[in-house]
């Protein structure tokens, strides 16, 4: 029998808050003094610092924990027991499961865990497929090759956890993914929302057919922000027929976020398995009000290997005003992840995030999903190109769709930006993150 | 206050995990080992579902350790 509740878990998911904050400080403590014990790297950072575990008595003393980042861990990685060096927990023969960052901001973090922490990962994972309405009764096919980036690898066991169907969709290419749903009538799917609305463009442009008719009823997002973008969600909702849900995770943290079938305007934070803060991107100083955006800082209580206490992910968010009507007591990010403090970059002078711009061109039904942007420097001044891609019914009204895609530019981002109209189909596709924001300028 | 049926979870988990360590103790076949190994791995999982959980929705101080 499939029980019938909308929680994976109620005594964590509706825990009062105060209780819940209970259980998350001494969770903790717990693995701050794990990490000092047990890590060369937690121990030397701890020790540089001044801090020692006992003095994390109270949340008032969060500060004293000195944030770690993905250079610690690069540092670390580089000394003995390879390949995981100072920041390994654990002795490398209970290792049992490798993965790697993508390597897009320097070389590439090394990422073990042991079965249990493998175990924990599809345990995050189920808290997230329930959510959503995953159940036994789903077939769900997972179109990503499966390979050292973590990815939907969790969420495949997570599925299998749940009771679901998984079909590995792996080297198989896009249209023979397609017509393996359409042949096997899966109900369900993961993926970047990049390739999502990819997948949709090519079952309509090489097999003919519009991908709402292959029957899919949920899609899981993750990888990139895209499905809390709401025209982003949009698009791809009606392009599958599907409900879209956003997920939020990290090689290093864990999946961490997701978004309930009430859909809060933004993910719920597990905060039975994580730790979130926001900060201020420039002080680190707490924001805790919501509505304002700071730099979301991670950490997973429960990983054993390889634990992230305090990791700055750069990542952008803010806390949402209200709670969810779904009865989970989780905090929810609004919006879910809104950006990189990275990309957030000034550009004629103003704060420019990239995310802004997506918000734009998948709002306009006149354009395709694809786009890219770039800045570059022309002469002493910034300048921005946006790529878009006109769709060949709007062909006629180009100067129409110019000025209004201009207008809500300015209104969004306060910038001019310099527009191109290429032929659909021209700009580049991805399967997995996109890279569509280029900072060519000197400096960057 | 959480179903009272979860306190008897709650220990149903810790005999499960006594078992399993006694299992993993009591030879050295490998197919008895790294099972009982496994399944000590999803009986943490129980653990930070529901003894941790009933740990904090009751008062008690500490709660066990990782791993």
């Amino acid at each position: 029998m499939i029980p019938t509740t909308p929680y994976w878990n109620p005594l964590l998911e509706t825990m009062p808050r105060e209780k819940l904050s209970e259980l998350q400080l001494a969770k903790l403590k717990r693995v701050v003094r794990w990490g000092y014990e047990r890590s060369k790297l937690y121990r030397r950072l701890y020790e540089e610092a001044g801090f020692h575990p006992e003095e994390l008595k109270g949340w008032e003393d969060i500060a004293k924990v000195p944030m770690i980042s993905k250079e610690h861990y690069r540092q670390a990685q580089a000394k003995e027991p390879w390949p995981y060096g100072e920041a390994l927990c654990v002795p490398l023969e209970e290792v049992t499961e490798y993965h790697q960052t993508s390597g897009t901001t320097g070389q590439p973090v090394y990422q073990p865990d042991t079965w249990q922490d493998w175990e924990w990962w599809s345990e995050c994972w189920s808290y997230i497929l329930w959510a959503m309405g995953f159940r036994p009764t789903d077939r769900v096919f997972l179109p990503f090759g499966y390979n050292v980036f973590v990815a939907f690898w969790a969420g495949h066991y997570a599925a299998e956890k749940l009771g679901c169907e998984v079909v590995a969709g792996g080297i198989l290419n896009t249209e023979e993914r397609l017509l393996k749903i359409k042949e096997l009538r899966a109900t369900a799917l993961m993926g970047t929302p990049t390739y999502m609305l990819n997948m949709a463009e090519t079952c309509q442009k090489k097999l003919g057919f519009p991908a709402r008719e292959l029957g899919i009823k949920k899609i899981i997002c993750a990888g990139e922000p895209g499905a809390s973008v709401e025209g982003t969600k949009k698009r791809i909702g009606e392009a599958w027929g599907a409900e879209v849900f956003d997920h939020v995770g990290a090689t290093e943290v864990g999946g961490w976020a997701y978004e309930c079938t009430h859909h809060p305007g933004g993910v719920h934070v597990n905060e039975a398995m994580f730790l979130v803060e926001l900060v201020d991107v420039q002080t680190n100083a707490p924001i805790e009000e919501p509505g304002k955006m700071g730099k979301i800082v991670l950490t997973a209580f429960d990983r054993q290997a390889q634990p992230c206490i305090r990791f700055d992910t750069k990542d952008l968010g803010m806390w949402a005003e209200d709670q969810c009507t779904c009865g989970r007591t989780f905090a929810v990010l609004k919006g879910g992840v809104l950006g990189r403090a990275d990309h957030l970059t000034k550009v004629k002078g103003v704060l420019f995030s990239p995310l802004a711009v997506e918000e734009v061109v998948r709002a306009l039904p006149e354009l395709g999903d694809e786009y890219e942007l770039v800045v570059t420097k022309k002469g002493e001044v910034d300048e921005i190109i946006l790529k878009v891609e006109l769709l060949p019914a709007y062909e006629a009204q180009k100067e129409r769709v110019r000025e209004e895609l201009a207008r809500q530019l300015r209104l969004k981002t306060n910038l001019n930006y310099l527009l191109e109209f290429h032929p659909p189909g021209s700009l580049p596709r991805y399967e997995q993150k996109a890279k569509r924001f280029k900072d060519l300028r000197p400096h960057a | 206050m959480p179903d009272p049926n979860l306190k008897e979870a709650a220990s149903l988990i810790q005999n499960l995990r006594a078992a399993a360590i006694r299992l993993r103790e009591l030879t050295e076949i490998p197919a008895v080992v790294r099972n009982a190994e496994r399944i000590l791995a999803s009986v943490r999982m129980l653990e930070l579902n529901v003894n941790e959980a009933l740990a904090v929705l009751e008062g008690e101080e500490s709660l066990a350790r990782v791993g």
